[in-house]
């Protein structure tokens, strides 16, 4: 009897434990029907990374009429802090408001945020790569951005750089870009004067043509028996130091495409393996694989970081985007920044993280004033002095580039370059266009393009097999 | 005497009812994260569906796109490969390092923890020192290559290389294996070895003839479990070297990762799952079938 009554006992007090445990998020939903907002968020807060934070995790639960407005994003360190006082300022200065402010580690942010949607708890405002920012769009969960400003009497159009409007070809804006970054290239003035080769042009309206900056590479690279490409003996397995890094990358490869009148697609599938396409792709891959100016794509993971390369004087050029100034600038403050050298036109890239607003938000009137507060430069300045603005005037006017761009962090060569180059030559890149653009660039682009750098493929037969298993997944432009 | 049985009965009944209510938690737990989750997978992997919209059904549309799809094939070469090299390798290793380690020698304890250390390394520290050694920079191989006068190689960074790299440091981490293997040996009656003694059998006899057949069934089993194992390692592609070079380390569970979380292809990547299942399955019992021509198991 006793054994019988242990197991009776025993068998209860787990079933009930098990319960509680399952039904504690439901019973609080369900008991607290002040607040169902607040519920929500401590919801989330639990499907978060360990690296979530949560602005409203210290404040008193929302009261009647209070309403909880949640942010993801993928922030850390300064930017993240810069947000999240943002989020503190709104709430002061809004009373009734909360702001629920998360982060989600970038590795694992699509992977949360996809989970978080699946779940019915779409965040009121997120972040969206721009490989899958119009997905969303597309999905119906972030909303159409277009009529909510239109309403305000706001032209996005005249307002917004291009570039910052994640338009699709129907009209429809899912999103903006916020914190924008564009392609610069970076160069070690010290070795350019060692060399007594000139500095690569900083005129936006014209910058060094690809031959000629390939010229200047070959004076700067040097072996260790101060041997340069070209010359008998260079050892380019001893390089002590780099012309450049091979950029590679298919966002560089995109800028280029664009200064070449080209393009990785078009509506009906691959145009890579056009003359323009060709041309970049050979370019590209003969700074290594001829003249020896730059280590092989294939293994740039590998290499030291570039501000410690910047630094020791092992590197002269590095074309990247803005938002590793201040990571360069920090070992080598007196870095020079140049315009990308140009095929038949100057360009450069803009992209950013899409700021989304969900669709299904209860509250859609207080979270659009939000993500107007939040997304625009004139009211939110906390992504200064780690991006740069989406709006045009800041562009235009000097001293309002200023205020963002602070000089005593960004140096002259800085605010020689950007401005101008923002305004007239920054496009958005193919991955923001394409449709299934994150599986078509990492898993077709880049490992056909792998083939190529590794002198496995001439660049003609690996856009004709690139050309054959793409058109399986391509499914057209946005 | 049918009153008695009854009465039995009900006193087996009302045991059986606390013998349920004990396996209950158990089994309410494994219908909740395992049978579920299972049956779920298998119906969305006849759907299309990408978390954000209801799923639609396309019948057995996912396979068959699978099936042409080059990326897909592609990662099954590789992870077959990686299974092949792997296997057997460092079974191979773990039985040599277990019979050294079964030596009467100085200091044995020192040293099978020596072997043992780099299987509790977690995988992602792992992978951290192992970047190092490959480096083709300045990598501690290709220093040792330079010091010898090779040409330096680019280890993970080419794509004939990476399998093997990633296969080296499975080998290195089979300490786990090697202890299995060190227990099979020290239940292999040493007067069976004395009798390949007394009939003149040397070192090689006894290891074929009697140590071999003594332990295959634990050689069976970690064949099963490496099998199983090395069909679905992920961490070393994930960190290392993000399946490439031109995807050649695009493991079978990378690729179904990336379709399910980034790219949000629910219903392909269930079919990948299913495909993976079955795929295992068939493995397994072809192991099984084999094992009757091998596996010696006493009487």
């Amino acid at each position: 009897m006793k054994k019988k009554l242990s197991a009776v006992f025993l068998t209860a007090g787990m079933v009930l434990g098990l319960t509680a445990c399952g039904g504690s998020g439901g019973g609080n939903a369900g008991s607290d029907t002040s607040a169902p907002e607040n519920s929500e968020a401590s919801e989330m807060d639990a499907g978060q990374s360990e690296d979530s934070s949560s602005e409203s995790a210290e404040a008193a639960p929302a009261g009647d009429g209070e309403i909880t407005i949640t942010v993801v994003d993928w922030n850390t360190g300064i930017a993240s802090d810069l947000q999240k006082a943002a989020c503190q300022e709104y709430m002061d200065s809004h009373p009734g408001i909360i702001i629920d402010h998360q982060t989600i580690a970038y590795e694992d942010y699509n992977t949360k945020l996809n989970t978080l949607i699946a779940a019915g708890q779409t965040p009121d405002i997120f972040y969206a790569s721009d490989l899958y920012a119009f997905n969303y769009g597309e999905q119906g969960v972030s909303q159409d951005l277009a009529p909510l400003y239109e309403a305000q009497g706001v032209d996005m159009k005249e307002k917004f750089l291009s570039p910052a409007i994640y338009e699709t070809a129907a009209g429809e804006v899912y999103g903006l870009a916020y914190g924008v970054v564009c392609t610069v290239m970076y160069y070690d003035k010290e070795i350019f004067d060692a060399a007594g080769v000139e500095y690569p042009s900083s005129d936006p309206a014209n910058p060094d043509t690809w031959d000629e900056w390939v010229e200047k590479l070959k004076q700067i690279t040097v072996d260790q028996n101060g041997k340069h490409p070209g010359e008998e003996g260079f050892n380019p397995l001893a390089t002590k130091t780099y012309g450049t890094i091979s950029p590679s990358w298919y966002y560089h490869l995109s800028t280029f495409l664009h200064s070449n009148e080209g393009a990785f697609f078009d509506e009906n599938g691959l145009t890579l393996g056009n003359e323009e396409g060709l041309e970049v792709i050979k370019a590209v891959n003969d700074l290594a694989a001829v003249h020896q100016v730059a280590p092989t794509p294939i293994a740039e993971d590998a290499l030291p970081t570039v501000a410690s390369m910047f630094k020791e004087n092992q590197l002269g050029c590095y074309i990247s985007g803005s938002y590793e100034y201040i990571d360069i600038a920090e070992e080598n403050p007196d870095i020079g920044i140049a315009m990308i050298p140009m095929f038949k036109r100057p360009a450069s890239i803009a992209w950013a993280a899409c700021l989304e607003m969900s669709a299904t938000t209860e509250h859609p009137e207080e979270v659009f004033e939000f993500f107007r507060w939040y997304a625009e430069a004139d009211t939110n300045p906390c992504h200064v002095a780690s991006n740069l603005p989406n709006e045009y005037k800041y562009y235009e006017d000097e001293s309002l580039f200023d205020i963002w761009m602070d000089p005593s962090i960004y140096n002259d060569d800085f605010h020689a370059v950007v401005p101008a180059l923002m305004a007239e030559y920054a496009y958005s890149p193919e991955m923001c266009t394409v449709k299934n653009a994150g599986q078509i660039f990492d898993e077709y682009v880049a490992p056909q393009l792998d083939k190529v750098w590794m002198g496995e493929q001439t660049p003609e037969d690996a856009c004709a097999e690139l050309a054959d298993s793409v058109g399986a997944v391509y499914s057209g432009l946005w | 005497m049918r009153k008695e049985h009854k009465k039995m009965s009900l006193a087996a009944r009302r045991r059986n009812v606390a013998g349920y209510l004990f396996i209950a938690p158990a089994l309410i737990g494994m219908s909740l994260f395992y049978v579920f989750p299972m049956l779920f997978s298998f119906g969305t992997s006849f759907t299309d569906w990408n978390l954000m919209t209801t799923p639609s059904f396309v019948g057995g549309d996912n396979y068959m796109e699978l099936m042409n799809d080059s990326v897909y094939l592609k990662s099954i070469r590789v992870t077959f490969y990686y299974t092949l090299l792997a296997v057997p390798l460092s079974n191979i290793y773990a039985l040599l390092m277990a019979m050294l380690l079964n030596a009467k020698i100085r200091g044995r304890s020192v040293v099978r923890t020596i072997f043992y250390v780099p299987s509790i390394v977690p995988a992602v520290a792992s992978a951290g020192v192992w970047m190092y050694i490959f480096n083709p920079y300045n990598g501690f191989l290709n220093q040792i290559f330079l010091q010898l006068g090779f040409d330096p190689k680019m280890w993970i960074y080419d794509s004939k290389q990476v399998i093997p790299c990633i296969v080296a440091m499975a080998i290195w981490a089979a300490g786990g294996t090697a202890v299995i293997y060190l227990a099979a040996l020290q239940g292999v009656p040493s007067e069976l070895h004395e009798a390949v003694a007394i009939d003149g059998g040397n070192g090689l006899h006894k290891f074929f003839y009697i140590t071999v057949p003594m332990i295959s069934p634990i050689i069976f089993y970690n064949l099963i479990m490496g099998v199983i194992n090395s069909m679905q390692v992920f961490t070393q592609g994930y960190i290392m070297t993000d399946g490439g070079p031109n995807n050649g380390s695009l493991f079978y569970v990378l690729l179904l990762y990336r379709r399910a979380f980034e790219q949000t292809k629910m219903g392909t990547a269930c079919a990948m799952a299913w495909i993976l299942f079955f795929i295992l399955g068939i493995l397994t019992l072809l192991n099984f079938a084999l094992s009757r021509k091998w596996v010696y198991y006493g009487g």
